[in-house]
């Protein structure tokens, strides 16, 4: 049963107040060098901010259009031992603990302030309102469930479940049931359909890697699709090579995707990216009796095994 | 074997050779994934038994049925393979303790997801064949040889070419 996201406009302004004073507090006393948070960019989106100072910490906003997760930009710190802020909400806290379920960033050099939240809209369909709606969307926090982020349909962590520090009380946490529409949706059509599905997908998509660069689950030291040798994806931008590029961005998650969506999100095609990964997250749950598989785990579905795992000679399909 | 390696293809019989084109004589080419420890012996035990089986199956051998990484059998599709075997020791035999386990994991997963990606899953197969079974790996060979016959040329015509 999908949730229904409700935006609470003033608890996020006073979570506003606390994360500039928090910022401002962890700046002044030099407990961290720079703070991760957003900032107002150009026609009123919430672009990642980066405060050095506590004057900077003034610039920080927590809006209903702080989509982004700050997570990775966290592997741009990884040199030098000072200690990073950031500010994380439900989903961001996901993408945190991806970085951090895969050692690519110490906890210790961490301060980590959490935001309970209610809802993020979508930067992209609020762009779409007439002025007038948005304005009265982004005041009132009257917005429609089709304005809201995908992940605020199913999300079961509203609360941070990484954080040094919380501002604003818990937000209530209900059960959900987790469903994946988008996979159901491609497995109710026939084989052909479904290939012709992604081949438009693979012929529209300009290979521009930004679905790889958001992702928190992607951040191998040197990633494949980089390497000359071997080369494991070929340069041409032929179906095979891109069906291989797509094959190997959403594969390798498999098990450590958050299911955050922000590759879809980013693309500059609009692709439905989370195509692929939907039917992953899916089967791994059907599969190996996984509740939740976006919640990062210390050993994740792919490594680890059961010796009663569904096997092909006793007809697993 | 050496002698036979080293035959050029037009010596070699008809049947083992791959039609370019489906039609009368098509003959599918089936990659097979072997592991070092049991399948692979596996298959050499069909041989030395002088069992027949159809000669569709292009053995590799690998070190174990984990190290079958899923893109080298998306490759092998996009390449031309009209099937895919990948077979292991049988779980709780692997010679590494558990590479298969986790092979099993990845693969089952990969089977749907081929399905969902448009590459029919009956393409691609995965069994466990002990060192000793034979006639169990010349079995797989002719059901899957005949399967694919019936299923005809594989993806590679409607991905096109990879460059």
């Amino acid at each position: 049963m999908p949730r229904k996201p409700m935006l609470d406009i003033e608890r996020m302004r006073s979570a506003e107040e606390a994360l500039r004073r928090e910022a401002r507090r962890l700046l002044a006393d030099g407990v961290v060098s720079v703070f991760l948070g957003h900032e107002e960019g150009w026609d009123g989106l919430a672009v990642p901010s980066f405060a050095a100072s506590p004057e900077d910490a003034e610039r920080l906003v927590w809006n209903p259009l702080c989509a982004s997760h700050l997570a990775k930009y966290l592997l741009d710190r990884l040199a030098g031992d000072e200690k990073v802020g950031i500010a994380v909400n439900g989903c961001g806290s996901l993408a945190l603990d991806r970085i951090l379920k895969d050692r690519r960033f110490p906890r210790e050099r961490l301060y980590v302030v959490g935001i309970p939240c209610t809802g993020i809209l979508d930067p992209a369909r609020v762009a779409d309102l007439p002025p007038e709606r948005r304005r009265e969307v982004l005041e009132t926090g009257r917005a429609e469930a089709e304005l809201f982020l995908d992940r605020c349909s199913w999300c079961d962590v509203p609360n941070p479940v990484v954080s040094d520090i919380l501002v604003g009380e818990p937000v209530a946490e209900e059960p959900v049931v987790h469903e994946y529409p988008r996979a159901a949706r491609l497995e109710a059509m026939s084989l052909e359909q479904r290939f012709e599905h992604f081949k438009d997908l693979y012929e529209r998509c300009i290979r521009c890697f930004a679905c790889r660069n958001v992702c928190p689950a992607c951040s191998c030291r040197e990633c494949c699709l980089d390497q000359w040798e071997p080369l494991w994806l070929g340069r041409a931008t032929s179906v095979p090579e891109q069906q291989m590029f797509h094959f190997i961005r959403a594969f390798d998650v498999a098990g450590r995707c958050i299911r955050c969506g922000e590759c879809e999100r980013v693309c500059p095609m609009g692709l439905p990216l989370m195509d692929f990964n939907d039917k992953l997250l899916k089967d791994i749950a059907e599969l190996f009796g996984v509740e939740r598989p976006h919640v990062p785990a210390d050993v994740e579905p792919l490594g680890r095994f059961d010796p009663q795992d569904p096997d092909f000679e006793e007809g697993a399909e | 074997m050496a002698e036979s390696a080293s035959r050029p293809e037009e010596a070699r019989p008809a049947e083992t050779r791959p039609a370019e084109e489906p039609g009368a004589g098509w003959e599918p080419v089936i990659v097979g994934f072997l592991c070092n420890w049991c399948s692979y012996a596996g298959a050499d035990s069909a041989g030395t038994a002088r069992m027949a089986h159809p000669p569709n199956v292009r053995i590799i051998r690998v070190p174990c049925s984990g190290r079958v990484n899923p893109r080298f059998i998306l490759r092998a599709f996009q390449r031309g393979a009209d099937g895919v075997l990948v077979s292991g020791c049988h779980p709780g035999d692997c010679h590494y303790s558990t590479g298969n386990y986790y092979a099993r994991r990845r693969l089952v997963l990969l089977k749907r997801y081929l399905e969902y990606l448009g590459i029919d899953s009956r393409r691609f197969r995965t069994h466990w064949v002990s060192a000793s079974e034979g006639q169990k790996f010349a079995e797989i060979v002719r059901e899957m040889t005949a399967e694919i016959k019936a299923l005809g040329p594989g993806p590679k015509a409607k991905l096109g070419d990879l460059v």
